[in-house]
């Protein structure tokens, strides 16, 4: 979901990926940059992104993901199942 | 074609090797830089772009295991076992696979039968009042069995009151061709067959239009009447419902339709006439 969101501002490589993700979360989610790509092979194989070998803004060769409008969809129903989620765990812990 | 376009381009993505590699290298790279413009050194840059980034070979590993190759491996395998012990006893799978189809096909031929003589009967209402008659000489070995003559079955009918009609066609129904000349078009040769007046009421089915024979057909220097399948009447008389007011030749002489059996009836199979 986290994936998704990013790409829902633009396409971006996977540096990039990680680097906003770091950014929003204010570093709160530290995870191995390595793990996202996984993440992304699985996105491209359900059709959500889709990747192209292009010249990043330093000249150098990366490979870019952009959502295709499955992805698109993909972000409004991963929304409410995280917020359907969250809500009941904070119901269970009595935050709610 | 643009389509295809797109299937073979999502084929040959997964064909081709994964670029796990060449991204995580671009990746590391992006990293390593990062540090290097924080001040770092070289050595320090790679040490936490490698940190940063994480197992690298589980990494590889994970995606590889996701592509298409990969998932193709367990039917190649399957397949290969099955090549290797088909070399150890191909004999008895051959066997086997004979076992199998003979009683395949004999399940399929009895059932067909069953289906034929039990489920499908003759388009007869009452098909067993209906008796097929041969004659056989007890003096003759072995018995042949023979045809009755015209006469001899009308002595049958006359003698058992059970017997309702008796019709006559021939044991060999076919061969009797006549040659049609419709309305339009060229001459047709159709197969058709020779019957005593009583041959549809003995086989209990009534013609949709017109009438059947009748015993007035059958005297000497009568009109030829005929009787049309339904095949015949909607090829050649286009389905015509005054198609017994028309004048038809047959073998070039002038007949009168009588009536045009059901669709149903097609009895002796493929007679038209």
């Amino acid at each position: 979901m986290l994936i998704l969101r990013v790409l829902a501002r633009g396409k971006a490589n996977g540096y990039e990926i990680a680097k906003r993700i770091e950014d929003r979360s204010e570093d709160a989610l530290n995870v191995d940059h390595g793990s996202l790509y996984p993440a992304l092979r699985r996105m491209e194989t359900n059709g959500w992104v889709v990747a192209e070998w292009e010249i990043s803004p330093t000249n150098r060769r990366a490979r870019y993901y952009s959502l295709t409008p499955t992805g698109k969809k993909q972000i409004q129903i991963e929304r409410s199942r995280w917020r359907a989620a969250s809500l009941a765990i904070a119901r269970v812990m009595g935050m709610a | 074609m643009r389509f295809l376009a797109s299937l073979w381009s999502k084929i040959a993505r997964r064909i081709e090797p994964d670029p796990i590699d060449a991204e995580l290298d671009e990746h590391f790279e992006f990293l390593r830089r990062e540090r290097i413009d924080l001040g770092d050194s070289a050595v320090e840059a790679a040490r936490f772009a490698r940190h940063r980034l994480g197992q690298s070979p589980a990494i590889r590993e994970e995606v590889r295991a996701l592509s298409l190759r990969h998932r193709a491996e367990p039917p190649a395998r399957h397949l290969r076992f099955a090549v290797r012990s088909y070399r150890g006893h191909g004999g008895a799978y051959v066997l086997a696979t004979i076992i199998l189809s003979l009683g395949i096909a004999l399940s399929v031929t009895l059932f067909s039968l069953t289906d034929a003589v039990v489920f499908a009967p003759l388009p007869f209402p009452e098909q067993e009042r209906i008796h097929l008659i041969w004659k056989t000489d007890p003096a003759s070995q072995p018995h042949l069995a023979g045809e009755l003559a015209y006469p001899e079955l009308s002595d049958l009918q006359s003698n058992i009151p059970d017997i309702e009609y008796t019709a006559l066609f021939p044991a060999a129904p076919y061969g009797n061709g006549r040659t049609l000349e419709p309305e339009a078009g060229e001459p047709v040769q159709i197969e058709a067959c020779p019957a005593s007046p009583d041959f549809f009421n003995a086989l209990g089915v009534k013609p949709v239009i017109g009438r059947g024979f009748l015993p007035a057909d059958s005297v000497a220097g009568a009109n030829s009447v005929v009787v049309l399948s339904d095949h015949v009447w909607r090829r050649y008389f286009g389905a015509r419902q005054d198609v017994l007011t028309r004048p038809v030749r047959i073998n070039g002489r002038g007949h009168t339709v009588v009536g045009v059996m059901p669709p149903e009836l097609d009895f002796p199979r493929g007679i038209g006439l």
